[in-house]
Parts: structure tokens; C-alpha cells; sequence
């Protein structure tokens, strides 16, 4: 009897409409965990990396973590993974709410879509059933109208992923969205782009199988003690979502203001974090994803703006920064708009609001002017014109033509100083915790396998507090002023952020103080393995290495590990991080050595050979 | 006479206060922060006269206590 995973893979081939299933190998799944690992083993083994992100050839996968569906706290998560349009190098996205939960009910481990369609279709999967079906009626539809409407056509208690309007027009910025007005996203670096190429407009699943588990009973006394310990800490999570970090983010000095220039806003972070919200009745309700007891979803009111009255995801943390800090917007009604319209239109919230302050800071440097927005005064903090510029950015059309493909393309449209504006790594825009508050940071964001990514280190938790290192046994001096034993840090974070993302899990677990022994201790349960934590961090080292082995087979090597000139050469004067600049040479010198990657940053064979990595 | 100064969301525990002084207090950090009822899951750190302190600290009569959250966010 197999296990933790369903034991099958859907195949759908676009192009001749064929759908098949492959049979998932448990020893894969044992030596890469699930979810994006697994994913990264089959594109490596299977397909022609060198294709372009957007040809039928780039397939797209999703992929179940091992502890996704499964009653384990806060598993959740999967990940969609291709080749980026955005950044041509590796990229994973993972996604919470209730999809990758409904699509093991299915029987299913994961999905691989190769080839075109002709014409727009969606993937009905329906149990045991798989259809391809005809989705022009869903075309030019955004997020919420396509869920509402292919659950219609299909079931009312089917989960939806899908694109909208931004993916349709093959935005490198557009991402898949799961849920409806619930919106959970799978929006880092151009997925949704993908998806559309393919003509995928939404893939939908209802099923009404389990997983089965080696031994519930140990699961379940194993969670008894653990999860009071994780609602207690995750308490701010639950009362207020992410939204409610906004001000000690800012009380941190890593809270990214006026495109990342400025080091305090402490009265503008007062008006636009969750704490606010709930104060002035915007948040009306919470939701939370699949065995989440954190429930740190929050349902807010739209009060001004195109859609006005309608109730949608309220913004999260990211989303407060992007649309409040940095274009200095401390009005909470035009933010909440804003984050109401990305997710409608299927835009990363990251990779818009980067692209929404380089084109103000472009607008008040001349760069650009009203002739090229066609009216619309990108001043900073223009409520109004937020909302135009972001439905602009997701049609692509006018000023969007030019900001609709991310920062970097922006960039190398305007040439010159625009390109100091464009705030990225690899072409992925740099998610909102800056790099000169918590230095450990700045090496991952340098490293991260899908560029200026958070997610893949996360080590601000550790430095801050929230998540103490000596949890992990990790138990070395840090210091906000200095750089020593951060690049350490990071390598660790990365490879145990990996493991995250192969299980399923969301990051939000690390406030339950969780170590690896732990989460091994439940995949045991599981599966009725043997791991221990050591095993999982030599695992989630594997991960990393082999998302770094294809990004080395697209030219990734050191020249390409470094940060955005305004994150690494230039200081804040105010704030609790002013004056604090990363040491990037010490930091990436002492991270490939910690590593065992040579000093360009290609893995050695010796290192692959400890990782079982050298038939990659 | 103390003064405590609350940073960050730390300010919503006690109706949005920045600064808040006392008048006599016995006893260290920890007992500090079960008096102002703040969640010790949110303080990243205590700084008191700008030096860092462990919770254990004992709080003395002109002490300029610093209270700044953790870092969370997504």
C-alpha cells in the first residue's frame, strides 16, 4: 500500500488533447519529497530546458507536496513550476487554499501540461474523469467572474485555478489564482503567462478521495501538543493576516518606501496595516486554507474604486507594501482597491507594485511623462491613478505596453536611469523586506533559484525574533550591524525553506517554533518512513542544488548573484536600519564555500556526489 | 518614574499608545510585559537606556525601555 501520495500523475498534451497518467515513483518522491522537488526532477530528466517559457515545448507542471491534503498543520501548499517567462531560469510557485488539497482528492499526485491548444479551453477533472473542454464563454472574464462561471458549468463545490485577464494577454507578471473571491496565488514569476500560452483560461477539480495514512493515531498524538503552541504564536495572524506585520516591518528599518529609497513611515505603516483595517470595519470576515488552524485569511470590503461594494481576499502583507509604502499611498480605501483589482486581473501583487513605483519614480523623473501614461498622474501615492495603472498594466495597453512584462523589461524599454529604478534580481522583482535590514536576506535574494524571492530564505523571521535560529540548533551571534554568520544562515534557511515547499507546507509553520525533527516526525506518520530532521536538511540541500543545476544550465553562475545597485550600494539615512549596506562579496565568497560550490558558483562534483545529484 | 516606548503593532495593545510612563514599577521585563498584557510571541527585542536586555532584566527607577515586535509580514 502506498502512502502519504495517491501513487498517479496526469499527462494532458494541449496539442492532441491526449490525457494519460503516469504512475508517481515512490522512490523519487522519497529522495525529492513532492511538490516542487519532484517537479524539478522530472523537468530535469524529461524536458528541453533551452525552450522558450512561452513555446508549446515549456512544459508546465503542478505538483503536490508529500503533506499536501493530509490532516498536518497548514499543509496546504503545492506548487506550479516552469520554465519563467519572466526571468527565463527556474521558477516555482507555490499556492495555498484548498486546490492542492481538492486535487489529491482526485487521485492525484500531480499534473504536466505540454503543447498547445488551439482554440481556449479548461481541464474539468472530475474524479476519476478528465475532460478537456471548450472555455471561450470564460474568455476576457477576470478571476472571480471564471470561477463563478466554470463552477457553474461544472460543480459548485469544485476548486478553480485559472487565469484572468493578465494572463490571457500573456503578461509575464500574471499568475494562476486559486479560489475565487478567496484568491490565493500562485503569482511569482509569470506562471499565469504560461497557463495562457498554452490556452488554459482555468483547470477545476472535485473529488472525493483520501490519502492514505501509515498511522493517524501517532499523527494525531504528535499534533496534540504542537498545535496549541502554533495558534498561540500565529495569534497576530490570525486577528489581523500578514497585513498585520506591516508596522514592525517598519519599526525594523524593512519596510520598502518610495521604491525602496526612504528608511521610516511610521504614521503611513499605522494607516495601512491589518490592525487598521479591522479597526475601520474593512475586514468583514476570516477564511483559511486546507488543515490550516492559523486561518489568516482575511475577507475585506472594497470601498472605492471600479468595484465598489464587492467583497474579495483582503490585502496581505505584500500587497500593504507594494500599495501602500512603497508609491507612499497611506490611503487603506485605494490599497485595498488596488489589491482587489490585482487579483481580479490575475497579477502578481509583488511584481505590480514594484512595476507601479518604478513608473511613478520614472514619472517624477521625467523618464516618462502624461503623453505616455495617456493621462494618468503617476505622482506618488495618486490613489485614483493606482487603480487606472494597474487595469492598464494587466491589458497591456498604453502605459502598460511599456511596464506589463515586470520591472527589468521596463528598464530595457526606457534605458538609462529607468534601469537604476527597476528593482530586481535575475528579473524577478524583489519582494517587499529589505535586504538592508536583515543582511541574510540579501544573500538569499542574490542566490534564491527563481531570483528576488523571499520565500526561498525567510531568514528575516530568524533575525528578528519570530523565528530563533537555535530552534535548528543554530545558535551563532547575529547582528543587525554586521554581516558575520548570515550567509551561514541563509544557506540553512534555503535548504529548509525547500523542504517547505516539497512537503507542502506553509511558512507560516515556523511560528510554532518548528524544527525539522518535528516535521520528520510526522512524515514518518505518514508514510511510515524513517527520517530523521538531518535527513530532511540534506534533502532540502539536494533541492536547492538541483534548481541551481538547471539555472547553471542557462549561464546562472556568480555574475549573476548580486543584488539591484539601490540594494547594495546605497544606504537609508533614516529608520532602524540607516546606514546598513550587505558585504556581498564576503557574503556569496563565505555562502558557495558553506555550499561547496566553486567560486562561480557552479556546484562541485563532490558536493553533487554527497547530494545523489550526479545523474542530474 | 519609567517610560516605555512601544514600537511597531505593538501600540494596538494598549490603545494605540506610543509612550506609556509609570510611576513605580518592582520586578523585570517579563513581569513588564504581562502588566501591559503584550503578547511575548510578538517582541523581537527590548532595548532599555539603547541597550539590549534579556527578559530577565530587572527594571530600575529612570529606565527608558524600548519595545520593538518581530518581524512578520509575509
Amino acid at each position: 500500500m502506498t502512502y502519504g501520495i495517491m501513487g498517479k500523475i496526469l499527462e494532458v498534451d494541449l496539442t492532441s488533447k491526449a490525457i494519460g497518467y503516469r504512475t508517481s515513483d515512490i522512490t523519487v518522491f522519497k529522495k525529492y519529497l513532492g511538490g516542487s522537488g519532484v517537479a524539478a526532477k522530472i523537468l530535469m530528466d524529461e524536458f528541453d530546458l533551452g525552450v522558450d517559457p512561452l513555446s508549446p515545448e515549456n512544459p508546465l507542471i503542478f505538483m503536490n507536496g508529500l503533506l499536501t491534503g493530509l490532516p498536518v498543520p497548514t499543509g496546504a501548499k503545492s506548487s506550479f513550476v516552469a520554465k519563467s517567462p519572466l526571468t527565463g531560469i527556474w521558477n516555482e510557485s507555490t499556492v495555498g487554499g484548498h486546490w492542492g488539497a481538492q486535487v489529491k482528492k482526485c487521485g492525484l499526485d500531480g499534473m504536466i501540461m505540454t503543447g498547445k491548444s488551439e482554440t481556449p479551453v479548461y481541464i474539468w477533472i472530475n474524479d476519476d474523469c478528465v475532460e478537456i473542454r471548450d472555455a471561450s464563454a470564460l474568455m476576457g472574464l477576470d478571476v472571480f467572474e471564471t470561477s463563478d462561471k466554470v463552477k457553474a458549468m461544472t460543480d459548485a463545490k469544485a476548486v478553480v485555478a485559472c487565469i484572468g485577464p493578465a494572463g490571457e494577454n500573456l503578461s509575464k507578471i500574471a499568475g494562476i489564482m486559486i479560489g475565487g473571491n478567496e484568491t490565493r496565488a500562485a503569482g511569482r514569476g509569470g506562471l499565469g503567462a504560461v497557463m495562457g500560452s498554452k490556452n488554459i483560461k482555468a483547470i477545476v477539480a472535485k473529488g472525493t478521495k483520501s490519502a492514505n495514512v501509515y498511522s493517524r493515531e501517532s499523527l494525531r498524538d504528535l499534533l496534540k501538543d504542537f498545535l496549541p503552541i502554533l495558534n498561540a504564536n500565529a495569534k497576530s495572524l490570525h486577528d489581523f493576516g500578514t497585513a498585520g506585520g506591516v508596522q514592525g516591518v517598519e519599526a525594523n528599518g524593512d519596510l520598502p518606501i518610495k521604491n525602496w529609497t526612504l528608511g521610516d513611515w511610521a504614521e503611513g505603516a499605522e494607516k495601512t496595516c491589518g490592525q487598521n483595517m479591522d479597526y475601520l470595519g474593512i475586514t468583514v470576515s476570516h477564511h483559511a486554507c486546507y488543515a490550516c488552524s492559523i486561518r489568516c485569511g482575511k475577507d475585506a470590503r472594497v470601498d472605492i474604486g471600479p468595484y465598489k461594494g464587492a467583497i474579495g481576499h483582503g490585502p496581505e502583507y505584500e500587497t500593504c507594501a507594494a500599495f501602500g509604502a512603497n508609491i507612499l499611498n497611506d490611503n487603506i480605501e485605494y490599497l485595498v482597491a488596488a489589491n482587489d483589482i490585482c487579483n481580479r486581473m490575475g497579477l502578481d501583487v509583488i511584481c505590480a507594485g514594484n512595476a507601479t513605483a518604478m513608473a511613478m519614480e520614472c514619472f517624477e523623473r521625467g523618464v516618462i511623462d502624461k503623453v505616455d501614461t495617456e493621462g494618468i498622474d503617476l505622482t506618488w501615492g495618486n490613489g485614483p491613478s493606482i487603480l487606472d495603472f494597474l487595469l492598464k498594466l494587466a491589458k497591456k495597453e498604453g502605459i502598460g505596453a511599456i511596464f506589463g512584462d515586470g520591472v527589468k523589461d521596463a528598464g530595457d524599454k526606457l534605458g538609462g536611469l529607468a534601469k537604476e529604478f527597476a528593482i530586481h534580481v535575475k528579473g524577478l522583482s524583489v519582494a517587499f523586506h529589505d535586504p538592508r535590514a536583515f543582511t541574510s536576506m540579501a544573500v538569499g535574494y542574490a542566490t534564491s533559484n527563481r531570483g528576488g524571492c523571499h520565500l526561498e530564505n525567510l531568514s528575516y523571521f530568524c533575525e528578528s525574533g519570530a523565528f530563533p535560529p537555535g530552534i535548528f540548533g543554530f545558535n551563532k551571534p547575529l547582528s543587525k550591524h554586521s554581516d558575520e554568520n548570515k550567509a551561514e544562515l541563509s544557506v540553512i534557511m534555503q535548504n529548509l525553506m525547500n523542504v517547505y515547499n516539497a512537503l507542502g507546507l506553509c511558512k507560516f509553520l515556523i511560528r510554532g517554533k518548528t524544527n525539522p525533527e518535528t516535521i520528520a516526525t510526522w512524515i514518518n506518520a505518514v508514510t511510515g518512513w524513517d527520517m530523521t530532521g538531518e535527513d530532511l536538511m540534506v534533502t532540502g540541500e539536494r533541492l536547492h542544488n538541483i534548481k541551481r543545476l538547471y539555472n547553471n544550465s542557462m549561464g546562472i553562475s556568480r555574475k549573476d548573484d548580486h543584488l539591484p545597485p539601490r540594494l547594495q550600494y546605497h544606504d537609508r539615512r533614516t529608520g532602524a536600519a540607516a546606514g546598513i549596506l550587505p558585504n556581498m562579496t564576503k557574503l556569496l565568497t563565505e555562502y558557495y564555500n558553506i555550499r561547496g560550490w566553486d567560486n562561480e558558483g557552479i556546484p562541485t562534483p563532490e558536493r553533487l556526489d554527497f547530494l545523489d545529484l550526479t545523474t542530474i | 518614574m519609567i517610560t516605555i516606548e512601544l514600537k511597531g503593532q505593538l501600540i494596538w495593545c494598549v490603545d494605540k499608545k506610543k509612550t506609556i510612563p509609570i510611576e513605580t514599577f518592582e520586578g523585570n521585563l517579563k513581569d513588564l510585559i504581562i502588566l501591559l498584557r503584550l503578547p511575548e510571541s510578538e517582541i523581537g527585542m527590548i532595548l532599555v537606556n539603547q541597550k539590549k536586555e534579556p527578559l530577565s532584566y530587572c527594571v530600575k527607577d529612570n529606565d527608558h525601555i524600548i519595545i520593538v515586535p518581530v518581524v512578520g509580514g509575509g
